[in-house]
């Protein structure tokens, strides 16, 4: 594989490694390729060693393909790069917290401790349940906010204010707030007086009133405000255009000692809930981690980097921006990221991080240095390179996508067009661009997009770009739907597979609202309580009628198969061999159920659920309809399907952009949670419980319903993800809307397309079984035997009847008795235990009664030739009696029966010939030791041709049975 | 550098054959040398250092020390195993037990502590540094491989036996698989029981081919080692489980220890599933509750017994291990459980299993196996360890030891077999970084390597279970209820399962009900309710509803029930019926909790009304006939208006939430009051709760009519109601019609017929309207702008069509509901499954209540 030859861009971001760097890195600019060639190229300087490099990425994967990439271009070998700091945050972060973090939440004042096996909670569904866990608890122990529970529905909603407030860096500690966390709690007044002033003013050159104004007609609809709310008129104002100056003030001060009481106690006790139970979430990694470098300036210096670099900028979050400056040792940052692709802000993504990169790192610094010095070097000096040759698309369609970054998202959006200004416009280097945009809407929205995918694979007008540069008509592989919603990927996949359509799901999938997920839902109902809700699924499918199933739920007379099938899993003792009883019999053998079986098996095993548990979390699952990420396989030539965030990196030369519709993209917003924190806000509640007339009641929050007017929620991300869409192809974009297409397909200037809605069905090659190239051979060297296995089990087999008779006194008390015996014989501390029996007693009184050397449970192996075959017999022997003369062998049986001795007689044989054969010059003895009636009971030896005989019947036996 | 070429074992053994004691880095390893020797041996031959050193009773010796610290010292428990953690690694890495103290930063007074606990203590450690050998001749195989600790046993004499030969090592080919289930599947197709002993697996322990093939080879009944731990019991969790419920506080519901109960073999109807464990009074939760808030007061002792009393489960192991923790005695408190919690997670308690068959080997924790045939699974990133973190280790010498053994691992066998992914989601999955190291081709994925690709073909022939024959005879429905109705219109799979399982009570049902037994209760007595009653009303609302409901919340709801009560007493106080002498009185239907709370039978025909109309196939009860034309329904959910009533009832396509209620309940009350204009009114007594809050509310914002002609839309829009509608209408409109007058628009309209269309713009579009237009502007002055009235008359019948009901609709209603019966009785006799998609499609799942039980017809592979 030859890489390219940087272009002048890259050059000088390659060479550029000293100071700080800020690069607007277009889509397709060859990032990746630069930023390692610049790692490289750092760590090859003399007297720099990986180590004193700190490269950030987005995901795991990420760092694991740029670890390649470094490898292939530098001097170092994997061997060096392993341990040295490409990662992600979190990971960079756990790494940081496992080596010098236990002591890290004593900073906060909690008194718990993060420890080795402390895990990182990633499943949403199990942090809610914990969370739940610690909510019920929280409400009883401060029954003080009880107003505060009156006014939410859901405790959810303060996860999320933890979550985010965790991601900005507010934190906090036993007696208050950690450093200037409270400051962001009571927000910023100037700063909200600028947004109430922008959307104050007068429109249309002051003859239309503001758009607050506007807004404000309505103020008051439907809401029911605290007696002391003013009147709609004062707020608005009379024969005026604008809002009162004065309202932003009255808006802006609020009484919030309480609700900031709360929150902190929510949230500290929520930390200390989660180490006490042993976990961190996400969040949490990085709260723990900053805190520690804050903390301890010596650990800081020990551990920062010389250099750090960090990749997908755009999506990172104000922690995250802190951490980097905390990793820092010297002013060589470099940060690298398109504002354009900053997608994540439901992960706390602050776009500004980039957009403002100057004014906040200013800004933090200042932060962190408040109390004394942290960030000690000079922060003042950032050089800007844009990366705007892009190596994936054509001209046409880089034009196009800037056109996505201005295109409203609704009919009411405006949309703020000087955004164009700050866009670095890319330039292609493609060699041809026959580049095709076009538009499809129809009703049948899924046999549309598949009917066009058919159209244009083969067709020469929409070639692309083959190996060898030229182009050549596409394929089913160089297809990809992407859609900003997951569930219409499901859909698609449906139909396609009525067609046998060639097309693979790629990313996250509702998992437990899979058929697979809810059949073993009903097994394990029936395996466990709920019966009922199990059996009416399981007879439903096998086609049993209403009138049948009735029946059989009333009577319990389930059908035989079916119990037989129960029965076998009440054998199973793990709930994934459960599971894959079930989908085998279900004749599910795909992805689904893999990823099922494998999430199942992992909750369980990280805690201490019970089936009953499991069934619970997967009811949760089909509730919440929580997403696991899945990948399924359709061949190689085959349509990829996924959501518009999977694809983040990608590129495919044709992109479909599916399910263009109203209420879709942009989805249709939830609501707003009752406390929010925003910026410049800071903490607020939408409603507030009172009771001052004839009723308690939850009253809205009359502020809230002014402030928001100011915040305007906005269609920017959105516009990113359109534009992360469009990006991600090579030659051409096809979009697809249903009967309500969405504004966006309104108003971006493409081509319609004529389309109808057949398909033919798809012509795949069948797949055969392969023949599998495994064969299992035997052992190459002698074959192993122990004494055991040249007994017959026979005899042991009966004995199993009599396990349950007194007489039997089962295997572990025969272990007990042969622990005494070695401590005793090894002359350790112990006496006999006088509780059950006297069997110790009697070992003890034996052993007492040697006079000679002892050896204690040593090895004893016996090469055999048998009929040229060469086996090895080896066991441990219980006690081995040395005297000048004699050596004697001595084994303990617990057993109250002497059904077993000529078994034994076997074993003890094995051992007199390897003590014989070690003790030439002495006289060897064989006996079995009968601890329960103190007796001692002396073995004729088999012969080596005896134990050759029985070692042939053994293996005969093996020979048969295989 | 290459894949060294490792020693075979026969090799090795030749090599060190004379020598009296073999030193190995891996106990395997020695197994199979041992496995090898051609003379009888007695006493040890080859082994590891620390087996050598501690004997065949060694133990994890960071637990054995950790029960030492804990019974010795009051520390908690993490710092205590955070300190054993450190000392040992660290004593592993330097040598010394005191090694620990150079390192400050891991250095207090717990550790210090444990350090003098254990250096008083017996341990595997403790023996390797004690130990010496004084064996004459000895081997060390692969002595590079052990760390410090191990080194220091050596004797000062002894010879060096390489691992590895100058050779490289050819690997076999790389099998590709589309899938992990395809390699899974690929290993069960291969081994059998019988060959299980033959067989190794290696692969990352963490990952999803740990689960699969576990699971895998569970569900085949092929043997391997391993099995469920200690904390695997299902009764050591539900014990853990139950003891936490005690502390989860008073909004714990039985749902939350339902799984535990179930656990002890304890059943809880699913009705009470959502009902706080500590409100409500069940002879299967008796028990729990009383375990529960006992519990504090009680010894974990005292708790196991407890438990194994009503389990008849000993708990033996569990006890034993609560006494060597030293809390078999101690109170049960919170952050015992946690601590106890934490110990599960952290150490492994040995149990005794059977350990036989395949041998299940985890890659970053072994050196070798000694199986003839090994099978190494995905060999991707994870396989790639991560030196310990710490400032004792040399990261060098590790991650040479690391590399050394990952060679060993990968030529261990007689046959070994790399089975890997070569793309995950399109995305190429990376080869363990060591080959980095140790390939000199250029790859970037396993295709790139020497590989050999499979594809999997299943035979999906399982597809669950045959039915057997069983005698049941259909019944047939003749009648449905409007409730089961827009259940079956929605997703017909939901009916069926609503016919046969319950779900668990939801407190608004309970609220409902009981509001609309008080409706009930007034409509018959309301002089019985005075203000005291009605006081008294309320708390027993609040009793009733507490169980399903939170105790913050007790003050909105009693706000919610006064305002509720208060309104429907407004209403039925001015509105109500006056007579009831127009119906036969009816036999009482259900009960009515106020009726047997005050003891006085309700017992007016106008309420509660019962109907079961076979030749309708309707059945239904209506809350209240008001008068001879209206009936009326008390609903305390958000009010609809008139328009969504109608949209509700469509039936070509239904709607997204149909709704029949007033569809079909007007049918049946148009055969009692046949040729009637009818009404039919939600009453939705809690959508003035706010208004009522700002003292401004209005009992007409609580109503919700719609209106039944028993004629045809034709030809209601010639009526003289019609008429006067578009008098009272936009100002064009009303000047038009006052001009045109009744009689000609009356005959106007005789003549035509209006559209079908209820699309503003087809009606403005369609040849009525031109036709009407332009009759009307002949019939007018020119004063008048007819276009624009006769625009807006359009509009304004429009409107009228949307707000109501006619003949024909509720005979398509009617029509409709028959064809739902016929079809429902189809799928009862077993012709075809109930469908997943409802009439209008996939169902709508917000109103789908057994969503759980409902399998879709796609097949999800």
């Amino acid at each position: 594989m030859t890489e390219p030859t940087p272009n002048s861009q890259q050059r000088q971001l390659i060479h550029s490694t000293d100071g700080i760097y800020v690069v607007d890195a277009g889509a397709g600019t060859g990032k990746t390729f630069a930023v390692t060639r610049r790692y490289a190229r750092i760590v090859d300087q003399p007297g720099v060693e990986p180590e004193d490099v700190l490269l950030v990425t987005f995901t795991r994967s990420a760092a694991t393909e740029m670890k390649e990439r470094i490898v292939e271009h530098s001097t170092y070998s994997l061997r060096e790069l392993t341990e040295g700091s490409i990662q992600t945050f979190h990971s960079h972060c756990f790494d940081l917290l496992r080596e010098h973090g236990h002591h890290a939440p004593t900073h906060l004042g909690l008194s718990e401790r993060i420890t080795d096996s402390t895990r990182v909670v990633e499943d949403d569904l199990l942090e809610n349940e914990l969370f739940a866990e610690f909510i019920d608890g929280f409400c009883d122990d401060h029954p003080e906010y009880a107003d505060f529970f009156r006014v939410l529905s859901s405790p959810r909603n303060l996860l999320n204010i933890v979550s985010e407030l965790a991601s900005k860096g507010i934190f906090p500690t036993s007696t208050g707030w950690y450093r200037n966390g409270e400051d962001a709690l009571d927000g910023d007044f100037d700063a909200f007086k600028r947004l109430f002033e922008d959307s104050n003013q007068p429109r249309n050159g002051g003859s239309k009133q503001s758009k607050l104004r506007g807004k404000l007609s309505r103020f008051g609809r439907n809401k029911t405000y605290l007696p002391d709310a003013p009147a709609k008129s004062e707020i608005r104002g009379s024969r005026t255009k604008q809002v009162p100056d004065s309202v932003a003030r009255r808006v802006f001060e609020e009484d919030r000692e309480d609700l900031k009481a709360f929150i902190h106690d929510i949230y500290f006790e929520y930390l200390d809930f989660a180490l006490s139970r042993n976990y961190l979430t996400f969040g949490f990694l990085q709260l723990f981690a900053f805190v520690l470098l804050c903390e301890d300036d010596s650990l800081r210096d020990r551990v920062s980097f010389e250099y750090v670099m960090i990749d997908e900028f755009q999506d990172t979050s104000e922690i995250q921006f802190k951490l980097a400056l905390l990793f820092a040792e010297t002013d060589n940052i470099c940060v690298v990221g398109d504002w354009k692709q900053s997608i994540y802000s439901f992960q706390y993504a602050a776009v500004e991080n980039i957009r403002e990169f100057d004014n906040r790192i200013k800004r933090f610094t200042a932060e962190l240095n408040a109390d004394r010095t942290r960030i000690s070097f000079d922060i003042d000096d950032s050089t800007r390179i844009p990366l705007t040759e892009n190596y994936r698309s054509t001209q046409t369609l880089l034009d196009f996508s800037e056109e996505a970054l201005v295109t409203p998202g609704s009919k009411h959006d405006d949309v703020d067009r000087s955004v164009l200004e700050e866009i670095d416009s890319l330039s292609a280097n493609a060699a041809f661009d026959n580049t095709h945009i076009e538009g499809i809407a129809h009703a049948d929205q899924h046999e549309a997009v598949l009917s066009t995918i058919q159209d244009i694979v083969g067709a020469e007008a929409y070639a692309v770009e083959g190996d060898d540069g030229e182009p050549r008509p596409p394929e089913y592989g160089d297809i990809a739907v992407l859609t900003r919603t997951r569930d219409f990927g499901r859909e698609l996949l449906s139909v396609a597979e009525k067609y046998d359509f060639p097309m693979a799901y790629d990313g996250g999938i509702e998992l437990f609202r899979t058929n697979q997920a809810k059949i073993l839902l009903a097994w394990l109902r029936i395996l466990t309580a709920d019966a009922d809700r199990g059996w009416a699924v399981v007879l439903e499918h096998a086609g049993y009628t209403l009138d049948e199933v009735d029946h059989i739920l009333d009577t319990g007379a389930y059908p035989d198969n079916m119990i037989a099938f129960r029965d076998d899993l009440r054998e199973r003792e793990s709930v994934g061999a459960v599971a894959r009883a079930v989908f085998d019999r279900y004749g599910y053998t795909g992805e689904h159920a893999d990823v099922i079986l494998h999430t199942i098996q992992s909750v369980h095993n990280g805690s201490t659920q019970t089936l009953g548990d499991l069934i619970r979390y997967i009811e949760r699952g089909i509730e919440q309809g929580s997403t696991h990420d899945i990948y399924t396989s359709a061949g190689v030539n085959s349509v990829t399907v996924q959501t518009i965030h999977s694809a983040k990196g990608l590129e495919y030369p044709i992109v479909v952009l599916a399910n263009m519709n109203a209420g879709k993209f942009p989805p249709r917003g939830g609501r707003s949670g009752v406390i929010q924190f925003t910026e410049p806000l800071g903490i607020r509640q939408r409603k507030t419980y009172a009771s001052v007339a004839d009723h308690p009641h939850v009253y809205d929050n009359w502020r809230h319903d002014i402030s928001r007017h100011c915040l305007s929620r906005d269609y920017d991300e959105e516009r990113r993800l359109l534009y992360v869409a469009i990006t991600r192809a090579e030659n051409h974009v096809i979009f697809a809307g249903g009967e309500e297409p969405n504004t966006f397909f309104e108003e971006l200037p493409f081509t319609p397309r004529p389309t109808d809605t057949t398909i033919d069905a798809a012509d795949q090659p069948t797949t055969t079984q392969a023949q599998l190239p495994f064969s299992i051979v035997p052992s190459d060297g002698p074959i192993g035997h122990t004494p055991h296995t040249l007994m017959d089990s026979d005899v042991f087999a009966t004995e199993e009847i009599h396990m349950e008779s007194v007489e039997f006194r089962g295997q572990e008390f025969g272990s007990r008795v042969h622990d005494f015996a070695e401590a005793y014989a090894l002359g350790e501390d112990v006496s006999p235990t006088t509780s059950d029996a006297d069997d110790e007693q009697h070992v003890k009184a034996f052993i007492d009664s040697l006079p000679g050397d002892l050896h204690v449970e040593e090895r004893a192996v016996l090469p055999l030739a048998v009929d040229g075959e060469q086996v090895t017999v080896s066991g441990i022997v219980d006690l081995v009696h040395e005297t000048p003369t004699r050596v004697e062998i001595i084994d303990y049986k617990t057993d109250q029966t002497r059904r077993a001795e000529k078994e034994y007689c076997k074993q003890l044989s094995v051992y007199y010939h390897v003590l014989t054969d070690c003790f030439p010059e002495k006289e060897v003895t064989a006996s079995i030791f009968y601890t329960a009636t103190n007796e001692r009971q002396h073995i004729d030896p088999l012969s080596l041709g005896q134990l050759r005989d029985i070692i042939r019947t053994v293996e005969a036996g093996n020979d048969e049975d295989e | 550098m290459p894949i060294q070429r490792a020693k075979p074992v026969q090799q090795l053994y030749e090599e060190v054959s004379e020598y009296e004691l073999v030193l190995t880095p891996d106990a395997p390893l020695a197994s199979a040398i041992n496995r090898r020797v051609d003379v009888p041996q007695f006493g040890t031959f080859a082994t590891t250092p620390r087996r050598f050193a501690a004997g065949r009773r060694e133990q994890a010796e960071d637990r054995t020390a950790f029960l030492e610290v804990v019974q010795q010292t009051d520390h908690d428990w993490k710092s205590v195993s955070y300190a054993i953690g450190n000392i040992l690694q660290c004593w592993e890495h330097q040598g010394t037990i005191e090694s620990i103290l150079e390192y400050d930063a891991y250095v207090d007074e717990v550790t210090r502590d444990v350090v003098d606990i254990m250096a008083d203590l017996r341990s595997t450690s403790q023996s390797l540094t004690e130990c010496t050998i004084d064996t004459e001749s000895v081997a060390v195989v692969g002595g590079e491989q052990l760390t410090t600790l191990e080194q220091s046993v050596l004797p000062d004499e002894y010879d060096q036996i390489e691992l590895f030969t100058a050779e490289s090592f050819a690997y076999p080919s790389f099998n590709i698989f589309d899938s992990s289930a395809d390699i899974v599947s690929a290993i069960l197709d291969t081994v059998t029981p019988d060959t299980a002993e033959n067989v190794a697996i290696v692969l990352d322990a963490n990952s999803r081919y740990s689960s699969l093939i576990e699971a895998g080879l569970e569900a085949a009944d092929i043997p391997y080692y391993g099995g469920p731990g200690f904390i695997d019991n299902p009764h050591h969790r539900a014990f853990l489980n139950l003891c936490r419920t005690a502390f989860r506080g008073s909004e714990t519901t039985v749902g939350d220890v339902k799984p535990t109960l179930t656990q002890m073999g304890v059943d809880v109807p699913i009705d009470h599933d959502n009902k706080r464990l500590f409100e409500v009074d069940l002879p299967a939760t008796t028990w729990v509750t009383e375990f529960c808030t006992s519990l504090s007061d009680v010894t974990f002792s005292a708790a196991l017994t407890e438990y194994a009393s009503e389990t008849g489960e000993p708990l033996d192991a569990f006890r034993e291990e609560l006494s060597r923790l030293g809390l078999l005695h101690s109170r049960v408190r919170q952050h015992k459980i946690n601590e106890l919690t934490y110990y599960f997670q952290t150490y492994e308690v040995p149990v005794d299993r059977e350990n036989e068959g395949v041998l299940l080997a985890d890659a970053k924790s072994s050196g070798y196996v000694d199986r003839p045939v090994v099978f190494h699974l995905g060999i991707d990133e994870a396989w790639t360890h991560s030196a310990p973190q710490r400032p004792w280790v040399d990261t060098d010498a590790q991650f040479q030891r690391y590399l050394n053994q990952f060679q060993l691992l990968l030529q261990s066998g007689v046959e070994q077999y790399y089975l890997v992914q070569d793309t995950q989601g399109g995305q190429p999955v990376t080869p363990c970084l060591y080959f980095n190291e140790l390939l000199d081709t250029d790859y970037e994925r396993f295709s790139d390597l020497n590989a050999v690709r499979h594809r999997r073909s299943y035979d999906t022939d399982s597809t669950g279970f045959e039915k057997e024959p069983i005698d049941v005879a259909p019944e047939s429905v003749e009648a449905i209820s409007q409730s089961s109705l827009n259940k079956y219109v929605n997703c017909p799979r939901d009916y069926f399962f609503s016919r046969l399982v319950d779900n668990p009570d939801q407190d608004y049902f309970v609220e409902g009900n009981l509001f609309h037994d008080f409706a009930e209760f007034y409509v018959n007595h309301p002089d019985a309710v005075d203000a005291a009653v009605l006081n008294e009303i309320i708390e027993v609302m609040l009793t009733e509803a507490r169980s399903l409901t939170s105790d913050t919340d007790e003050p909105l709801r009693r706000r919610t029930y006064r305002i509720g009560l208060e309104t429907i007493i407004e209403y039925l106080d001015a509105h109500g019926p006056a007579a009831d002498d127009f119906l036969t009185p009816a036999t009482g239907w259900g009960n009515n909790y106020f009726a047997d709370y005050f003891d006085t039978p309700v017992d007016s025909p106008l309420t509660e009304r019962w109907f079961e109309d076979t030749a309708l196939g309707m059945k239904g009860k209506i809350d209240l006939i008001n008068s001879p034309n209206q009936l009326l329904d008390f609903k305390s959910s958000r009010k609809k208006s008139k328009r969504d009533v109608i949209k509700q009832s469509a039936i070509d396509p239904p709607h997204d939430t149909p709704n029949y209620q007033a569809a079909m309940y007007l049918c049946h009350f148009r055969t009692v009051q046949p040729d009637e204009r009818l009404q039919f009114t939600f009453f939705h007594f809690l959508e003035t709760l706010d208004d009522v809050i700002a003292g401004d509310a209005n009992l007409d914002d609580t109503l919700t009519t719609v209106t039944y002609y028993p004629w045809s839309f034709d030809e209601h829009i010639r009526s003289r109601t019609a008429y006067k509608t578009l008098l009272g209408g936009y100002n064009d409109c009303v000047e038009t019609f006052e001009d045109l007058g009744f009689e000609a628009y009356h005959d106007i309209l005789s003549e035509r017929s209006f559209p079908d269309s209820t699309v503003k713009s087809e009606l403005r579009e369609s040849d009525f309207a031109t036709s009407f237009t332009s009759a009307v502007k002949k019939h007018t002055s020119a004063s008048v702008n007819a276009e624009k009235g006769c625009d807006q008359a359009i509009r304004a019948l429009n409107g009228i069509r949307k707000d109501s009901f006619f003949k024909s609709d509720l005979d398509a209603i009617e029509a409709f509901v028959a064809d739902r019966i016929t079809e429902l009785n189809e799928y009862r006799r077993g012709n075809g499954r109930f469908p997943v998609d409802g009439l209008g499609g996939e169902p709508n799942y917000r109103r789908v209540d057994n969503r759980d039980l409902i399998l879709t017809e796609v097949s999800n592979d």
